[in-house]
């Protein structure tokens, strides 16, 4: 209790004062004779998945609630703010919203815990982990995890261990040792391309087509390659953005690509870019648009989070895209 | 491109449609040239249309004019009038419902650089960017290759007189935009067509030293106004490096074949 009234008063605006109360409560006492009491409620740890819950034990009262925690993760704290639940931590996050008497306050702290255990975060950075992302987002639920396993081609006990992760994460809804249920896709695609992306990892190379992207995409229709456009020209053929300014593609060889397609490496001014694939999935479930292929809706989504420029921006309006047509591109 | 065209550039097609129609036969002695000629060949590609992009500008090639029709009778009599400077016709037209200033048809002087048109260039046919216009002529139009020369001429002639505006900026772009949109191997052979005529070869040999000049790095004169008439969205170098990359490409393949 010590620790949260140091923690809060370190983020009260100037005239306001923290203090016990009662057993559980805290005052908060504003400029003026404003004052609010407030119910505190301490957890060990609250996953995501666990915040649905708060709502139901505790149904809306007049008194309002903080939750107070050694450490929130983010996606727990995104939960928690779409709940409109008041939440503390020891880390240095913080949001506080009152009507009376008024206050709004919202810090952010550590965006990892710094007592982390291994239960804690599951890396998505790999192959196996974004061959499993697809399947999740590309085949509509209900599916097991040994349907799951199979269509991916992983061992078993990895995807149970990923899904349970994700499960945790409120990322995906599954019956209790049983098939999963739903997949929250967009917040999915999300999460995984903050640890994916083909820009970092040097496996990208620019180049410049000194005829225009035009004429690289006149000789795609008829290259040997094993290619797959993604990024904004991809997303332009299903979803009304900007012109592209550059030409995303994954090949194969992208030597032997770059040659074929007549490129010159460069340090500035690309036009270009191509992208050896760190696993193949990113061929699954390739479309073909105009006579050139291009990845699967969910492939260009999570390659245009990690863009430069307004790759956020066009990934977005995809992602409305992609909500407003799924049953063209999931199966 | 999104597949429509500009009212401005469709009119402008109309009246060169109307102008080969009055002319009749005499359209054998007529080569087109200028930006017109130019959207022949890049159509793909954009081109920036300003005003003087509507204009149609023909070069007459004197040993192919027939008596008749007598050029200023013919065009008189389809509503053409003198227009602004020697060998200028326009016609009124109007846009979209609203009339707009005429657009002119200019006869060339002997400015340097046309007479490339007379040596390269090939028959295509000119129609209407009007759906509802069937009309379609035979036209000689100024290939790629004299097209550039009288480019490079005309760039060249401004930076000497250091009269550089907005508008040769546009010209710059020009260049690279048929440096794009001909294969390499397609304008080289027509370069050596033109460097080896007797009428021609000193007229390209210039134009050549020009493109050398302004256009094969991409810090030369050439490059850097070719982006600056893309404007404030050009991604920094890709144009410049692309001017001098293309350039380079034809200097190299015409010296080596010339050697």
């Amino acid at each position: 209790m010590r620790q949260s009234i140091t923690q809060l008063s370190e983020k009260l605006p100037p005239g306001w004062r923290v203090s016990t109360s009662a057993p559980g409560r805290l005052r908060l006492r504003g400029p003026g004779s404003q004052s609010a009491s407030i119910v505190v409620e301490p957890k060990t740890r609250l996953d995501p998945k666990e915040v649905d819950y708060l709502a139901a034990v505790h149904p809306a009262t007049s008194t309002a609630r903080l939750i107070v925690s050694p450490f929130l993760s983010p996606r727990t704290r995104e939960r928690l703010k779409s709940g409109g639940f008041n939440f503390l931590d020891m880390a240095g996050n913080a949001r506080i919203v009152l009507a009376t008497p008024g206050l709004f306050v919202e810090t952010h702290g550590a965006e990892r815990n710094p007592q982390a255990s291994q239960r804690d975060r599951r890396s998505l950075k790999g192959a196996k982990a974004g061959r499993l992302i697809r399947a999740l987002t590309d085949y509509i639920p209900p599916f097991g995890l040994r349907e799951l396993a199979k269509r991916t081609g992983l061992d078993p006990g990895y995807a149970s261990r990923i899904v349970d992760y994700l499960d945790g994460e409120a990322l995906l809804t599954r019956e209790v040792r049983g098939p999963i249920t739903g997949v929250d896709w967009p917040a999915l695609l999300r999460r995984w391309s903050q640890e994916s992306s083909p820009f970092k990892r040097g496996r990208v190379q620019w180049f410049l087509a000194a005829r225009g992207v035009a004429a690289v995409v006149s000789k795609l229709r008829t290259t040997a390659e094993r290619y797959a456009v993604t990024g904004s020209w991809a997303a332009a053929q299903l979803a009304p953005i900007a012109p592209p300014q550059l030409l995303l593609v994954y090949a194969e060889d992208v030597a032997s690509a770059a040659a074929s397609l007549d490129l010159l490496p460069t340090d500035s001014g690309a036009n270009v870019a191509l992208v050896a694939p760190l696993d193949p999935v990113v061929f699954d479930r390739c479309q073909e648009h105009k006579g050139i292929r291009i990845v699967a809706p969910s492939q260009i989504a999570v390659d245009l989070l990690t863009s430069p420029g307004r790759g956020p921006n066009e990934a977005e309006a995809l992602i409305e895209w992609m909500r407003e047509n799924e049953h063209v591109w999931r199966s | 491109m999104s597949g429509e065209v500009d009212p401005l550039y469709a009119a402008a097609r109309t009246v060169l449609l109307d102008a080969l129609e009055a002319l009749g036969p005499q359209r054998e002695a007529l080569i087109l040239v200028g930006a017109q000629a130019i959207y022949m060949h890049t159509g793909a590609y954009e081109l920036a249309v300003a005003e003087y992009t509507t204009d149609a500008d023909i070069t007459i090639d004197p040993g192919l004019l027939k008596r008749i029709p007598e050029i200023e009778a013919a065009l008189t009599s389809a509503g053409f009038f003198r227009w602004k400077r020697v060998g200028a016709w326009a016609k009124m037209m109007s846009v979209g419902g609203v009339p707009a200033a005429g657009h002119g048809k200019e006869v060339a002087r002997k400015a340097r650089g046309f007479e490339a048109a007379l040596v390269d260039k090939s028959v295509m046919s000119i129609q209407s960017l009007d759906v509802s216009d069937t009309r379609v002529f035979s036209l000689a139009v100024s290939g790629p290759a004299a097209l550039l020369v009288s480019k490079l001429h005309k760039i060249a002639e401004r930076l000497e007189e250091s009269k550089q505006s907005r508008l040769d900026d546009k010209d710059a772009l020009d260049i690279l935009r048929i440096l794009q949109a001909v294969g390499t191997a397609d304008l080289v052979d027509r370069f050596l067509t033109l460097l080896a005529k007797n009428e021609t070869v000193q007229v390209t040999h210039e134009a050549l030293q020009a493109l050398n000049r302004l256009f094969s790095t991409a810090v030369s004169a050439g490059s850097v106004m070719a982006a600056r008439a893309v404007g404030p969205l050009a991604v920094v170098g890709q144009i410049e490096q692309s001017c001098a990359v293309l350039a380079t490409q034809v200097l190299r393949a015409i010296r080596s074949e010339w050697a």
